[in-house]
């Protein structure tokens, strides 16, 4: 943690110093040296020759207003219509995971997991498939977990399963898991290039293993997170009962969801085992624990699973296709009566000790993946300003509808988990231990005295005074003279 | 048409290939004269201003004359003509340089994006199937990019602002003066309009940044930084200020040992090493755009400047250590005071905020 804080101050630092670096520069009178926006241009479309761009690389490097206007063509060059939004996602895991953690995969998984997330919401009008599902946590309480198989493709130079497995093991998956018992993930995997990235990255990729029980049979779900391209994705399959239900996982571009050993010949040419699915976080906050938070997750995909790592395990090492350790697998899964205490292994921990203080970390952990997966963005009333919680502490904006994001520093350690925004300039966050913030004129954040020292999961607001919170066991407080005073609402 | 020495680099016969090249449609009425007089001014823009040690340009008459108002904008690109004077007389080294040799010259020439550089000159001639041509094809990425830039209203307020000039409405000597005179084809045309736009953009918002200097412009980060002429004037400000909030006295001090040890180490790094942090500490750029700045894959940039930190980090604390000689704990406690300073400008923010 102290290195990690200390990365925080060098990189306040940083910023302080690049900014005044270049300010003394700008100040003192420069200007007459910088080039026109022919040259501008030619270096934008690396045009300029060797000599010429070593040059302007040195004034560029000291002269803010030049880098501006850089970085303003950066914004209207990079962002294409059609991929708008898929940037932003990115951008923002980008700044999530920080230059400490900027392996060469992290920008890949964080594309996986924003073309997941898209697809899931995305697809959830729209896929009967999803129908199913979602009516399922009403009717039917029981559910599978579906353990995913991420078979290696021989073709493939995917790291082996143990290998996946292990990055898996390092990363928050099992904590999360253990603290929590309600989700699920479903299971991870891994993936390729990096090797550093099971061990740094605080995996963030998510596959959803969806089982729905339908009478004797099982009707299963898959939502896909792959390339929508894919015919695979989104497969709804009538299965019977003992089959395990398949899952999906997000693909990149090649897509991906593979169905385990259903027999589904989907997954076919080694397109899941590549890329699988990450190094398994867990999303989606137990039910009890952050109930709000959990909704957007519930939408979509209704029954999560935690994949256990142990059970993880024994399908990876199963062949692909072998049936039967699947469907053993998911008999197993099936005993467990609640489909919060689905996993078997990490029945025990739940969600009694999910509430406790050593679960926390790991529940925060969860709660933030999903909140940082599912309710990423905080709305205005106009459309174009937009909010986006990116991380611990850190919250982006964007004034033009999302194309471009500029992070702003809070002046908190804690997760923010959620947060409201009743006007363009108004804005309140929530978070882990007691952490309340708001903004009465859209830059600065003041803290606000809580009412409880608790994890806040939920906000809802109205004007700069009036605001109801909601801890994660479920209390809320509420505000009219902006934190001043609070009272519990019933 | 600004008087470049005609006929110094490029010959008749280049320019009709060159025109050819550019496969220009005849109702465009492209002379090979007419096109080579862009070319001459071309490379004359580039040999002569490569001569000078630095890049001497007009921005400045362009932030100036931009103030000054929109009519006299047309001049902003700096008239080639006039931006050479300036080069001419740079340091005597620049005159070796004055004429470049033909092969030099012929590669220049091709590199050029010649279609746009046609399209350009016949805008600029006020050609009408050009100028139809270039609406067609470059308004919806124009309002796009004034968008990107700067926020849907304003976007197309900036992107419209761009029009009159490039159509040309003011005269000059009897002559209609088109932006895209300027244009000088060593880019794309789209980036280059994104160039002028940003330009445009950006020194609205400093213009903004000085007339209302109390404004939250000057609490935000850089606004302090570029209003301070020095930077130990930026820095003994910010620390007399989180001094306030702190009783300790040796706050400023290592904040201060901290800052110019800081400093220092910035200095040493590579330029484009420093750029890339300050395009992403400063400007707030996501990886896949600073890739898309200094040609890299993003993955790359990250890898970069993840070293760069390190470096700079190993370079701070040695120096800390070994010129400021101080301990491990009291290294800790630099970082420490590093860490409170944000909250503290913070809440100074806040309070002229609220």
């Amino acid at each position: 943690m102290a290195a990690r804080e200390d990365d925080k101050a060098m990189a306040g630092l940083l910023r302080r110093s690049l900014a005044q670096d270049t300010g003394a520069v700008a100040g003192s009178g420069s200007g007459e040296n910088c080039p026109e926006p022919g040259i501008l241009a030619a270096y934008f479309d690396h045009a300029l020759d060797a000599e010429e761009t070593a040059r302007y690389d040195l004034h560029f490097s000291r002269c803010s207003v030049c880098r501006e206007q850089l970085a303003a063509m950066a914004r209207a060059g990079g962002v294409g219509d059609a991929d708008a939004a898929g940037k932003t996602t990115e951008g923002a895991w980008a700044w999530l995971t920080g230059p400490r953690w900027l392996m060469p995969a992290a920008a890949l998984l964080v594309a996986l997991l924003a073309i997941t997330g898209i697809a899931l919401r995305m697809r959830k009008p729209v896929a009967p498939a999803n129908e199913i599902a979602m009516a399922r946590p009403d009717a039917l309480p029981q559910g599978n977990s579906a353990p995913v198989t991420t078979p290696a493709p021989p073709t493939n130079s995917a790291p082996s399963p143990e290998s996946a497995l292990s990055s898996g093991a390092a990363s928050s998956a099992p904590r999360a898991s253990r603290a929590d018992a309600a989700s699920a993930p479903v299971a991870p995997s891994e993936s390729t290039p990096s090797r550093e990235l099971g061990a740094g990255l605080p995996s963030r990729t998510v596959s959803h293993a969806n089982t729905a029980t339908r009478g004797g049979e099982l009707s299963r779900v898959g939502v896909a997170g792959g390339s929508a391209g894919k015919p695979a994705a989104a497969t709804v399959m009538q299965l019977q009962a003992q089959k395990p239900a398949p899952q999906a996982s997000p693909g990149m571009a090649r897509g991906a969801m593979r169905v385990g050993s259903a027999g589904n010949a989907s997954g076919a040419s080694g397109d899941g085992g590549a890329l699988g699915s990450g190094s398994g976080a867990g999303l989606g906050p137990g039910a009890a624990n952050s109930a709000d938070q959990t909704v957007t997750v519930t939408e979509a995909a209704p029954q999560l699973d935690v994949a256990e790592p142990s059970k993880a395990l024994p399908s990876k090492k199963a062949e692909p296709d072998s049936y039967n350790s699947e469907a053993q697998l998911s008999v197993e899964a099936e005993t467990a009566p609640q489909p919060n205490a689905r996993n078997a292994r990490s029945s025990a921990p739940k969600s009694a000790t999910g509430r406790a203080g050593s679960a926390a970390m790991a529940k925060m952990q969860q709660a933030q993946v999903s909140s940082n997966l599912l309710n990423l963005q905080i709305q205005t009333p106009d459309a174009k300003i937009l909010w986006m919680i990116a991380g611990p502490a850190a919250i982006e904006k964007s004034e033009d509808g999302g194309a471009s994001w500029k992070t702003e520093s809070l002046d908190t350690r804690a997760a923010i988990l959620a947060g409201a925004a009743p006007s363009v300039k108004i804005c309140w966050l929530v978070g882990a231990s007691g952490t309340i913030l708001r903004t009465t004129n859209g830059a600065h954040w003041k803290t606000i005295r809580p009412p409880a020292e608790t994890d806040f999961v939920r906000v809802e607001a109205t004007d700069a005074l009036t605001a109801t919170v909601t801890a994660q066991d479920g209390r809320r407080f509420s505000t009219s003279d902006g934190g001043k005073s609070w009272s519990g609402v019933k | 048409m600004p008087s470049s020495p005609a006929g110094q680099f490029v010959s008749i016969e280049v320019a009709r290939g060159l025109l050819q090249k550019a496969a220009a449609p005849a109702e465009w009425n492209l002379t090979a004269e007419r096109f080579r007089l862009v070319l001459e001014r071309s490379v004359a823009h580039r040999f002569n201003r490569a001569a000078s040690s630095a890049p001497s340009s007009t921005s400045r008459d362009l932030a100036a004359t931009a103030n000054s108002g929109r009519s006299t904008g047309a001049s902003a690109g700096g008239s080639p003509g006039a931006s050479q004077q300036p080069s001419f007389e740079s340091p005597a080294s620049a005159r070796s340089h004055l004429l470049p040799d033909a092969l030099t010259i012929q590669a220049y020439l091709d590199s050029l994006n010649v279609a746009d550089l046609a399209l350009a000159c016949a805008c600029s001639e006020g050609n009408p199937a050009a100028w139809d041509f270039f609406m067609a094809r470059f308004r919806p990425e124009l309002y796009r990019a004034g968008r990107a830039i700067a926020g849907d209203a304003a976007g197309r307020e900036l992107a419209d602002s761009l029009y009159a000039e490039l159509y040309g409405l003011r005269e000059v000597e009897g002559r209609r003066k088109s932006l895209f005179d300027y244009f000088l084809g060593r880019s794309k045309l789209t980036t280059w309009l994104h160039a002028i736009l940003a330009q445009r953009h950006v020194d609205g918002i400093r213009r903004a940044r000085r007339t209302e200097p109390l404004e939250e412009g000057e609490a935000g980060e850089h606004a302090s930084a570029t209003q301070q002429g020095s930077l130990r004037n930026a820095s003994a400000t910010s620390f007399a200020n989180s001094a306030a909030s702190s009783p300790d006295p040796e706050r400023n001090r290592f904040l201060a040992i901290l800052q110019t040890v800081l400093t220092a180490a910035l200095e040493e790094l590579a330029p484009r090493d420093r750029l890339r942090l300050a395009y992403y500490y400063v400007e707030g750029l996501t990886l896949a755009e600073i890739g898309r700045l200094v040609g890299e894959h993003e993955a790359t940039v990250s890898r970069k400047l993840e070293r760069t930190r390190r470096e700079i980090r190993k370079r701070v604390e040695g120096a800390l250590r070994q010129e400021k000689k101080l301990s491990a704990a009291q290294l800790q406690l630099c970082y420490e005071y590093a860490r409170e300073e944000w909250p503290f400008d913070l809440t100074r923010a806040l309070s002229q905020g609220e």
